[in-house]
């Protein structure tokens, strides 16, 4: 029979943050949607095509110019998927993903594409679109062989990055600085080749970084591409993961993560 | 047990059900750390929405709703696993929490996602079936079905557990 109880005492274990911290957060983060709604507000009144950017320093300035079509085509949510399913096709479009109570994204997707766990995973038909807010738990594997558990790398976007780059059986070029979607980071390209054997390791699977709750493995051969931004001072981590791909399919695959806008949350 | 109607001050309120709330996610989620994001998310999100939560009837439950929705959004479903080639793994164990406790967690793991939800906020946070249903937003019904079916499921899994192995 289940005893509760003992887990009721674990209540006894847990040890809240200070309260002010949570509210300190909350002032910011209210801050922040202001600000951006306001600017937004101020954006639509000029009718000018000009993306939304809310920087990690409080300001809001334009992006760079946005990509081209079909981004201008009109923002819609995600479609429900079936009671009980935890995916969804959905068709070409552009549309909107809330990474977090206040942080979206909105993307171009190809027909043919799949929406998995609201959008945490987009499946085109040539890779895999993962974006999350890469909190204090995200990490890299010990080693994505043979101990895959997830370690967190540290909390600033160049703690991940350098825990990236020293990333074991992974090929990592070296990190760029980049613009994504309004938001700075760095961009790296991920490699693991054909010739790698990935039988010794867990399950036959290689380990991506991630957050433990949202990890996924792969087999080899793997290309990615991995997006590390500052978006409105929440640390973002963009994948673009093929696995058994060529590196032609890759680059002639449709350019999903280049279309990728961030905005606040609706 | 919730704190009952009006609304109190979000700290007092941080201070008396913040522990309760995290336990709760815990054992819906299997994972201490998201248990706790997604209680101090609700938490900041209540903070942010002052005017909104203190007309609430029951904060402790829009507290909890607004936290599952949390967890709700970031679990990783299998499906998306088993099509993309990533692994199906169980909750990690929370670091500092006995052997009972993980016990129990590792078998409710193994439940369907509704019928653990309902079970653990029926046996957890001590809610009815009718008070579940007005949470989850679903019947009564569906609620007590989930419930008989995870019971049941919970008694074997932790049944098999305890017996000795033969052979």
């Amino acid at each position: 029979m289940a005893d509760w109880e003992q887990l009721r005492e674990m209540t006894q274990h847990v040890v809240p943050p200070d309260f002010e911290a949570l509210a300190r957060t909350a002032r910011r983060r209210q801050r922040r949607t202001a600000v951006a709604a306001g600017a937004l507000a101020c954006l639509v009144l000029a009718g000018g095509g000009v993306v939304l950017s809310i920087a990690a320093d409080d300001e809001i300035r334009p992006a760079q110019a946005p990509p081209p079509s079909p981004s201008d085509a009109p923002v819609s949510a995600l479609p429900h998927p079936d009671p009980g399913e935890s995916a969804v096709d959905v068709d070409a479009g552009r549309y909107r993903v809330a990474i977090s109570d206040s942080l979206a994204f909105e993307v171009d997707l190809p027909q043919g594409s799949t929406a998995h766990d609201d959008g945490l995973f987009l499946a085109t038909r040539s890779f895999v679109l993962k974006t999350e807010v890469a909190g204090r738990r995200y990490g890299v594997p010990r080693d994505p062989c043979t101990d895959q558990v997830i370690e967190p790398a540290g909390p600033t976007v160049d703690d991940l990055v350098r825990a990236l780059v020293s990333l074991p059986v992974y090929e990592v070029s070296r990190p760029r600085p980049v613009e994504l979607g309004g938001a700075e980071g760095f961009y790296l390209e991920a490699r693991i080749p054909s010739t790698y054997n990935a039988a010794p390791c867990e399950r036959g699977a290689v380990q991506l970084p991630s957050r433990p709750s949202t990890a996924v493995s792969g087999p080899a051969p793997y290309l990615g591409r991995w997006w590390v931004l500052d978006v409105a001072d929440h640390r973002v981590v963009v994948q673009q993961n093929c696995w058994g791909c060529t590196t032609d399919e890759f680059d002639s695959a449709p350019a999903t993560p280049e279309s990728i806008t961030f905005t606040s949350a609706p | 047990m919730d704190t009952g109607r009006g609304a109190p001050g979000i700290d007092r309120l941080y201070a008396a059900s913040y522990r309760r709330l995290v336990v709760q996610m815990y054992a819906i989620c299997g994972d201490l750390a998201d248990a706790e994001d997604a209680v101090q998310e609700a938490f900041i999100t209540a903070l942010r929405k002052q005017w909104t939560f203190r007309s609430v009837d029951n904060p402790e439950a829009w507290l909890r709703t607004v936290a599952l929705r949390r967890l709700h959004r970031g679990w990783r479903h299998l499906a998306v696993v088993r099509r993309h080639q990533g692994l199906d793994r169980g909750p990690e164990p929370a670091a500092g929490v006995g052997p009972e406790h993980v016990a129990l967690v590792d078998a409710l793991a193994h439940l369907d996602p509704a019928q653990r939800e309902v079970v653990v906020l029926h046996h957890l946070a001590d809610l009815s079936v009718a008070e579940i249903a007005d949470q989850l937003g679903v019947p009564q019904g569906t609620v007590k079905s989930r419930l008989g079916r995870g019971r049941q499921r919970l008694g074997e899994l932790l049944a098999e557990r305890e017996e000795p192995s033969h052979g």
